[in-house]
């Protein structure tokens, strides 16, 4: 794209005539880039100091900016927190001035206690300006961190969502020390690793240049799927000639895990929480039918607030507290959950657990980066059963729907655990059935429809109407899911069963309006009985670079039945197709019954992940799909 | 932007006041509450109680000095609701102090649970200065009732302050009142069908005011409405100082000499030699006209100063703005006046408020309506706006514009200058101003009807050209393509685009000419085959229009942001052998004339020669606020394109 390259010199004359000769180099070389990243460099160093691990970690950024979006990146600012004190922290701008690059070093930082992430924790920002960023300015950042604890040694990127230049890290670490290197997609990377030692410290190097940027991807995968990195772990370390384990395996991260929750919930139990329990368990037929009905309470009673004010971000709070202040976060939720099991004579099991964006297993990376999450396993009659008592309206025989097919790790007591499968739910059991019964009135159609949904769709449908209270705005709610034909669909005559149920689908019912769709000519209608192209939003964009993710399988089950007006028949009635592949599965049918046409279309949405093949192979489906989706019934006149 | 108390600042002296103790010393909650239950259970929320007093005295160092308490009982009967209101936060700055904060949960069952002052947190933010008190309730169930109440004590801001009152939900025992020393008269006015305030004449130590409903209906959202200027609100002003005999002391009159003076600071000698170098950067092209001279320099000031907001004096200094190319709303302001004033530009400052939050009202003078700064610039009759990035010359934010505001103009008298204010009428731009035109090209593949190919050109002006024209040139090559793409697709998601192009691109074009894109598009998206016949979806070649829905009755105005027209014309080729069956269907016209004006429209017709179909469809919107009396005519001509929008064409065989 040279001519972009033309416009932006040609529009800011002035501004750039003072170029360096880098910028035109790295403009012409990154014609589509905003900036580059000229030089990344970390450095931790992980000494020992009488036993005491002593870890720093040192960042130098290098940004040059070649178009007028500069300014808008004068803002920055660092995340830190008391796992990862900020020690000193130097910003300056480059500013090129009689052929010179003159320094403009940023006087001012503030620092902000961090609202959004938790409702109480120790994250802080430190934000900062750097004056007179323009197109060939350059921005210069250093700042050392202190990583309080060896568990938390930070991934390090080799690419980014801009161009880098150069990209090094560097470990110096006291040779007694050991670290395990987990490399995380590297493949199609040229990253160069050496290693060296001094007298005191192996040092480790990995370095990469010229590396383009990553394209962000609405619905990819998280960045950890895709860009490479490596995830440095301390696994053991040597004092005074005694190995130690810190993070060997999985069950050193476990015992560390266990430290920290085997003192939670060991004062006497609240009274009223008893007799909470007693009522809502008392007349169960069985043991899974008392933990569903603790299992519902505490999603329904206890609000998700978190607290995560240091090592509290992996402690959960006694069940009593949770009871009493009717909040929580996962850990407090997991927490009362056991509780509540075990007064009911039930034994659950604490769960660590890494969401979908987490794309690591335990046994290749057991350090706390591994999950983000707690719930509470229980098992029964031989099945495992997941609760995450955080959201609301999830059944106990699913999970929720962001830890399918992840690993869970499931606490068996001091020294024992296991790593268990969360199943991915079948798409049947995410369902979407609607009967309608239609008839034409002029070039409009009425109806009345039946809708039963399940699963996930179901509890989707469910946070959306909990927000909607006035009937009119639950009305305008389904009056835009439920939409057929055309942007005309109106509802009427609503009526909901099973609202806000955990186990049984929600039934809606009603009447329906849709103008100006059937077209009639002569003696001739024309009506297409596609009234919901559900399969469009399937379809990736031909350029696409990376995987999509979808949050669950589903399956969608449309049937329409059109009475045919008096006096008239059917002249043409489309084919029936049947396809599918590995990702998905549709069919479409007709079928004419003494003066009534049925219609039925079914999507079956066979994956949670497309790659790129598998997405190629899902568009070429939906493309003869839609060849369908135009197909007209034509009714004439007898 | 708010305009600093600092130089609006005016001394209250103590002597000849008697002094009072302030109510709050004195204010509690009920120790033993008994709140009824709700007996509409449908409903998500109810406040039993929603109480602000707000109070002016002296003092023990004999300042002004603000004491501000708000007090709420809040009924929560929805998980919904309980999330949204189980965390409180209270902000207070480096002016203010937080002297009382007290929370409890009444529940269900009647148990109170009283929050224990340890869990109170703090967070601190030093790029605002402000800080924050927050909390969590404990103890919520469905049905329960949080309360809560605060004193803050602060410096004193009463030259206008606007309370809004109603809420979405139910409200009862709403209760205003306002204490001030008793040489302090202060002004009320009440909005939106809110009863007036009253002065209580009972009180000798100190005057009161106070407004008390025992009922308040929530208001409920409608679409397009301006739903925070139309909740009932109050606004309050001091008037008068009886002991110092100062009358309307919150006038416009001496708002508009300090803003003058305050903004018109004569630049020192090097501030003046930066300026002339800004200039010299900005105005490369020979810029001769005024019009020219003052886009050169927004586009100069607003691609390279990055704005900011914070507390900081060096971001309102003209010399560090220009220096550090760093700047607050206060400093990008000044920076606009020095350049102007260097170049002799004729300008005048407006200040305004967004009239979807708040409507300026041109009979009560207060300065909680003046919120936004704009320029006006007499010679081309047009406005500039010093703070919004996305707005260009000519394009204010349209928000700011069909709303009142007041108008700062330089006066001189002999050697002096000084800023006189008048409230005048902010004129929105004519719907020929912001444009939307398609000319779309059809032909059908000889071979194959059910296939078209299109050309597309769509010219974009005005505000619908700002969101893109200015910045077009930064937008790199996917997202490019992914910008044609989603235009050509705004007609259907099946159309593949084998060429583009786009005209005028270079952003100093925005204002002068259009934006537009050309596309080539290959696609079978548009016909279904019935039979023998075809039917063609023209009306789906302008793109999918709005359907508006009104079951109810409409309660509130509907505002647009501004005033608009489309230009809509199909070039249609018919295929040889092929004739349509049903043009007629093409007609359609719908109209809202007000005193002979044609102000909302829709119309759209054929012209048939040989095989060349024209189809025009042009829709303008000629008014912004839609009044409640004509929603339905509105409704009717938005909806005349969303029919339009359905139209489908039969194409039969000729034999």
């Amino acid at each position: 794209m040279r001519w972009l390259y033309i416009i932006v010199c040609f529009l800011g004359v002035k501004s750039f005539s003072q170029v360096s000769s880098e910028f035109k180099k790295y403009k012409e070389e990154n014609p589509n880039s905003h900036s580059v990243r000229l030089n990344q460099e970390t450095t931790v160093t992980i000494a020992l100091d009488n036993g005491d691990f002593v870890i720093t970690q040192e960042t130098v950024e290098e940004d040059l900016f070649l178009d007028e979006t500069a300014t808008s990146n004068s803002k920055q600012s660092l995340s830190f927190s008391s796992f990862f004190e900020m020690e000193d922290i130097e910003a300056s701008a480059y500013i090129l001035r009689n052929g010179k690059y003159e320094e403009h070093k940023v006087q001012d930082y503030k620092e902000k206690d961090e609202l959004n992430d938790s409702f109480y924790d120790d994250s802080k920002t430190l934000s900062f300006i750097y004056p007179n960023l323009q197109p060939g300015a350059k921005a210069k950042l250093r700042y050392t961190q202190k990583i309080k604890n060896p568990r938390f040694l930070n991934p390090f990127f080799f690419a980014s969502f801009y161009p880098i230049i150069n990209n090094k890290y560097t470990l110096i670490v006291d040779k007694n020390v050991e670290l395990v290197f987990r490399e995380q997609n590297f493949k199609d990377f040229p990253i160069i690793y050496t290693k060296s030692e001094n007298r005191k410290n192996n040092i480790y190097t990995w370095q990469i240049k010229n590396i383009g940027e990553f394209d962000y991807e609405e619905n990819a995968p998280s960045y950890k799927s895709v860009l490479p990195h490596i995830i440095p772990m301390i696994s053991a370390y040597k004092v005074e000639g005694v190995r130690k384990n810190i993070l060997t395996d999985v069950a050193d991260l476990y015992a560390w895990y266990y430290s920290l929750v085997e003192k939670v919930n060991k004062d006497p139990v609240d009274k009223d929480l008893v007799l909470l329990v007693q009522s809502l368990t008392k007349d169960k037929a069985n043991d899974l039918e008392k933990v569903r009905a603790i299992y519902y309470w505490t999603q329904e009673n206890i609000k998700y607030i978190a607290f995560e004010y240091a090592l509290g971000g992996f402690i959960p709070r006694e069940a009593n507290e949770v009871f009493t202040k009717k909040y929580g976060d996962c850990k407090d939720n997991s927490s009362i959950l056991y509780r509540m099991l075990e007064i009911a004579g039930i034994q659950g099991h604490l769960t660590w657990i890494g969401t979908r964006s987490i794309p690591y297993s335990y046994h290749q990376v057991p350090t706390p980066i591994v999950d983000n999450h707690m719930i509470l396993a229980y098992e029964f009659e031989g099945k495992t059963y997941y609760l995450d008592a955080t959201g609301r309206f999830t059944p106990i025989e699913m999970p929720t729907s962001f830890i399918q097919g992840k690993e869970a790790l499931l606490s068996f007591g001091k020294d024992s655990f296991e790593i268990r499968k969360v199943p991915i739910v079948a798409p049947e059991q995410n369902s979407f059935r609607e009967q309608s019964v239609i008839t034409l009135n002029g070039s409009n159609i009425e109806g009345s429809s039946s809708v039963d949904i399940s699963g996930y769709i179901k509890i989707d449908y469910f946070y959306e109407l909990e927000r909607e209270k006035s009937d009119s705005k639950i009305k305008a709610f389904y009056n835009a899911t439920f939409q057929k034909g055309n942007n005309s669909f109106l509802i009427d005559n609503l009526t909901e069963t099973n609202k806000f149920d955990y186990d049984k689908n929600l039934l809606v019912n009603y009447d329906f309006i849709i103008s100006n769709y059937a077209k009639a000519l002569g003696d001739e209608i024309y009506v297409n009985l596609n009234l919901n192209k559900k399969t469009l939003v399937l379809k990736s964009k031909e350029n696409r670079k990376m995987a999509v993710e979808f949050d669950y399988m589903d399956f969608y089950e449309y049937q329409t039945i059109l009475t045919i007006p008096e006096g008239y028949g059917v002249d043409y009635l489309p084919e029936n197709i049947v396809i599918s592949n590995d990702y998905l599965a549709c069919e479409i049918r007709y079928e004419l019954v003494d003066n009534q046409i049925i219609y039925r279309h079914s999507i079956t949405l066979k994956t949670i992940n497309l790659d790129l093949e598998a997405q190629k192979k899902m568009n070429e489906l939906i493309s003869k799909i839609d060849k369908e989706y135009k197909e007209v019934v034509v009714l004439q006149k007898k | 932007m708010k305009i600093s108390t600092l130089f609006l600042l005016l001394l209250l002296p103590l002597f000849g006041t008697s002094q009072s103790q302030p109510f709050y010393l004195d204010y509690n909650w009920d120790v033993n509450p008994k709140y009824a239950q709700i007996s509409d259970d449908t409903k998500p929320m109810v406040a039993l109680k929603d109480k602000y007093v707000i109070e002016f005295a002296y003092a023990d160092d004999k300042q002004l000095t603000e004491y501000n308490l708000e007090h709420q009982v809040l009924w929560l009967n929805s998980d919904d609701k309980i999330e949204a209101y189980n965390k409180i936060y209270l902000p207070y700055s480096a002016t203010s102090e937080l002297l009382v904060s007290k929370a409890r949960v009444i529940t269900k069952d009647g148990k109170i649970i009283v929050l224990d002052d340890s869990k109170i947190l703090t967070a601190q933010n030093e790029e605002t200065g402000k800080q924050y008190k927050y909390f969590a309730f404990e103890g919520i169930d469905k049905g329960s009732f949080i309360e809560y109440y605060y004193v803050e004590k602060k410096y004193p801001g009463y030259k206008g302050t606007a309370y809004r009152l109603q809420s979405s939900f139910d409200k009862k025992n709403v209760e205003f009142d306002l204490f001030a020393p008793s040489n302090l008269i202060f002004k009320f006015k009440s909005y939106n069908n809110l009863p007036p305030i009253a002065q209580d004449t009972l009180i000798k130590d100190k005057l009161h005011w106070q407004l008390s409903l025992d009922e308040l209906k929530g208001l409920a959202e409608e679409v397009q409405a301006p739903y925070q200027a139309s909740r009932g609100y109050i606004v309050y002003k001091l008037d008068q100082n009886l002991i110092l005999k100062l009358n309307d002391i919150s006038s416009y009159g001496s708002v508009a000499q300090n803003i003058y003076d305050y903004y018109n600071d004569a630049p020192s000698k090097k501030e003046k030699g930066l300026l002339e170098d800004l200039i010299a950067e900005a105005l490369v092209n020979g810029e001769k006209e005024e019009e020219s001279k003052i886009r050169g320099l927004e586009r100069y000031v607003k691609t390279n100063v990055f704005l900011t907001d914070g507390n900081s004096q060096e971001l309102k200094n003209i010399e560090q703005v220009m220096t550090k190319k760093v700047a607050d709303d206060t400093g990008i302001t000044k920076l606009y006046v020095a350049l102007f004033n260097l170049l002799d530009i004729k300008h005048e400052i407006v200040i305004t408020s967004n009239r979807e939050q708040l409507k300026f009202d041109k009979d009560f003078e207060a300065n909680n309506f003046l919120t936004d700064f704009l320029f006006y610039f007499p010679k081309s009759k047009t406005y500039l706006s010093p703070t919004e990035i996305g707005s260009r010359y000519g394009f204010p934010p349209a928000n700011l514009t069909d709303n009142y505001g007041l108008f700062i103009k330089e006066v001189t008298i002999g050697d002096f200058k000084s800023g006189l204010g008048k409230v005048k009428y902010i004129t929105p731009l004519d719907a020929d101003k912001t444009t939307d035109h398609m000319v779309i090209d059809v032909s059908f593949d000889a071979d194959d009807v059910s296939k078209n190919d299109i050309r597309l050109s769509r010219s974009l002006s005005g505000y619908y050209g700002l969101a893109i024209h200015p910045y077009l040139y930064l937008v790199q090559d996917k997202d490019r393509e992914d910008l044609l793409e989603g235009l050509a697709k705004t007609m259907n998601e099946n159309v593949t685009v084998t060429q583009s192009e786009i005209r005028n691109e270079d952003p100093a074009n925005f204002g002068l000419k259009p934006l537009e894109f050309i596309l080539d598009l290959k696609t079978d998206a548009f016909t279904e085959k019935a039979g023998k016949k075809y039917l063609f979806k023209v009306g789906e070649l302008i793109g999918r229009q709005i359907q508006m829905y009104q079951e109810k009755e409409r309660i509130l105005p509907l505002e647009d942001d501004f005033k608009r027209s489309y230009f809509r014309t199909i070039n249609i080729t018919l295929p040889k052998g092929y004739r349509i069956a049903n043009l007629e269907d093409l007609n359609l016209a719908n109209t809202y004339v007000n005193d002979g004006k044609e102000l909302l429209s829709f119309n759209s017709f054929y012209e048939l020669n040989g095989d060349l179909l024209t189809i025009t469809a042009d829709e303008h919107y000629r008014l912004n606020i839609i009044d409640t009396p004509i929603f339905e005519d509105y409704r009717r001509v938005i909806n005349s394109a969303a029919d339009f929008n359905k139209i489908t064409l039969v194409l039969e065989p000729t034999n």
